[in-house]
């Protein structure tokens, strides 16, 4: 064992006394700017980490809106509410709306608010351009959003925009386009923040093996983002020359292929889920150690595992493409690389599953969320190694068994870990606790519903249901009703969080500055008062 | 101790240069997936 590892546990656990805390040594003098103004021109991390937190819910709810109308029309057989065209609009932007506008920015937010207070640095290292990232990202998404009213509807090929039906689209393609653009910049210029701050930023004394789980994971996060945002940005650059300007690299007609677009989407796109899911890794890590009451099993092995699925993510593309047709070898490869990712995500199980071994366990509500996390985030992952045995994708592609693996893997994974994470971090950014019992409620609730909704879909798929499509055999009937009920119910659930925000941050009973006190949480966060005061570590605290 | 509320002109240094070679990685690969999807 090196001497960093050695040192590790000693130097969290004594962080509450050690550390010269001048949180509360903030500018009194000077705080934020009143009204508009605050908000419109902040350089500070929480102002903005709020922000990006306030943006996601507001795009979970338009999104999520977007799935109701989905399945409100897939509840019975036969065309109900909406027309074909709309449907499929509404499949392509509640995708690209959730995966752009409401995971990735929550993550961001959460990034943006904890990054500094765990690593004890003062704010992002460029906090102008963390302003402009958010404002960027609001623009982009109010241009994908009006381009639903642009002639010949919204964007309506699906998430991934293959050509050539992308190239159908009626004047809502370049506003899409320039959407994606934006999106991708912001994210962008958000990882290389992310990156500085933690390269440059962290207190003396935290090396990088004494950074908590939630600074790891998103530092790999960033490093992904900047590797394969710009691809993504490459391949909608070239759609739009493809339909604008005569070029024709994803058209046959000129000596292109639209095989190679799925290519690069998809060099892109396998990344893209980890990118949405390794600060969830993270997030977990830091809830069930505290509510374990014990350290984080094996916390070297995680920090390898997060970076080992982070390696492997850009070698295991085209699992997404197996029935486009392609050598056998290549068949082979992206099978057996892709089944290698279940690796360091056993690791991961099997470390959270340990740190909870012999602990003196309490199912506080974000306790409960990461519960339901490591549960239903492996019941998708199961449902993944089930697609990467390449002949039997074969039935399971563009099914609706896809659609109930990667909502397992991105609803009660991804969105519970951020619902945990705003339960356990929110006393600390508003001073107050949130009320228990309505969590309690919210969090059942949405436990139960989430398995209404996307568990029967893998019957559906099985039976051969294919995905985004309006209508379908009255085979499928009995289970589409079920999940439609599960989706209402789902939705429903998520108005009483947005409730539980609001109350949380107009009062309640005040949190202490460790919040979770029996518990004795670690971490530098906790040793600033709560609510964190607008400047935090004006001087640097030291880490031993 | 220091403030840390303003960065040194060597932590500054630092900082951009972490900044500029990011930005460029990111347009290297920009540029570079286009080009080499015109060669395909």
């Amino acid at each position: 064992m090196s001497e960093t590892n050695q040192t590790h546990p000693d130097v969290l656990s004594r962080t509450h006394h050690d550390v010269e805390v001048a949180a509360q040594g903030h500018h009194d003098d000077h705080g934020p700017a009143r009204g508009i103004a605050r908000w419109l021109t902040t350089t500070n991390h929480k102002d903005i980490g709020t922000m990006y937190l306030v943006f996601s819910l507001v795009m979970f709810l338009i999104g999520g809106a977007m799935a109701l109308v989905i399945r409100a029309e897939l509840f019975m057989p036969g065309m109900q509410l909406v027309d074909p065209q709309f449907f499929n609009t509404m499949t392509t932007v509640h995708a690209l709306i959730m995966v752009f506008g409401a995971v990735m920015p929550a993550t961001v937010g959460l990034g943006n608010w904890m990054i500094p207070l765990q690593i004890g640095a003062p704010d992002m290292a460029l906090p102008r351009m963390n302003n402009f990232s958010f404002w960027l990202l609001v623009a982009a998404f109010s241009l994908l959003i009006l381009s639903l009213f642009m002639p010949g509807g919204g964007p309506a090929a699906g998430w991934t925009l293959y050509p050539p039906l992308v190239l159908q689209t009626g004047d809502a393609f370049p506003l899409a386009i320039f959407a994606i653009h934006l999106a991708g910049a912001s994210s962008i210029m958000g990882a290389i923040n992310i990156i500085v701050t933690i390269m440059n930023l962290r207190a003396p004394g935290m090396s990088l093996l004494k950074m908590p789980m939630f600074v790891w994971t998103w530092l790999i996060t960033a490093y992904l983002l900047i590797a394969v945002m710009p691809v993504f940005a490459g391949a909608v650059t070239m759609l739009l020359t493809d339909h604008f300007f005569g070029t024709t690299f994803f058209a046959a007609s000129g000596g292109g292929d639209p095989v190679l677009y799925q290519h690069i989407f998809w060099f892109f796109g396998h990344p893209e889920v980890y990118i949405m899911i390794l600060p969830a890794f993270g997030i977990v890590s830091e809830i069930i150690p505290t509510f374990s009451r014990k350290r984080l099993f094996g916390y070297d092995a995680m920090v390898y595992a997060t970076a080992s699925i982070a390696f492997l993510s850009f070698i295991v593309w085209a699992h997404h493409m197996f029935t486009v047709g392609m050598p056998l070898a290549g068949e082979m490869f992206f099978m057996l690389s892709t089944m290698l990712i279940a690796v360091p995500t056993g690791v991961k199980v099997f470390n959270w599953t340990a740190t909870m071994w012999k602990g003196s366990l309490t199912f506080e509500t974000p306790m409960l969320f990461a519960l339901a996390f490591l549960f239903l985030f492996t019941i998708g992952g199961f449902s993944g190694l089930m697609m990467a045995i390449a002949p039997v994708d074969f039935q399971y592609h563009d099914t609706y068994f896809i659609v109930a693996h990667f909502h397992y893997v991105l609803v009660p994974g991804a969105v519970f870990a951020i619902m945990a994470a705003v339960y356990y971090w929110m006393p600390k950014w508003t001073g107050h606790m949130y009320d228990e019992r309505l969590a309690r409620i919210h969090f059942w609730m949405s436990a139960i519903f989430v398995n209404v909704l996307f568990f029967p879909q893998h019957f559906l798929g099985l039976a051969g249901m294919p995905r985004r499509i309006p209508d379908y055999s009255t085979q499928f009937a009995d289970w589409n009703m079920v999940s439609s009920i599960g989706a209402f119910g789902f939705g429903l659930s998520q108005l009483l969080f947005v409730y539980i925000v609001w109350k949380t941050a107009r009062g309640g009973v005040k949190a202490t500055a460790e919040v979770w006190t029996d518990a004795r949480p670690q971490g530098l966060e906790w040793t600033v008062p709560s609510p964190a005061p607008y400047h935090t570590f004006d001087e640097a605290p030291l880490v031993k | 101790m220091a403030s840390q509320g303003e960065p040194g002109d060597r932590q500054r240094r630092r900082i951009r240069r972490t900044t500029v070679v990011l930005v460029l990685v990111a347009l290297a690969i920009y540029v570079s997936f286009i080009v080499s999807s015109m060669l395909a």
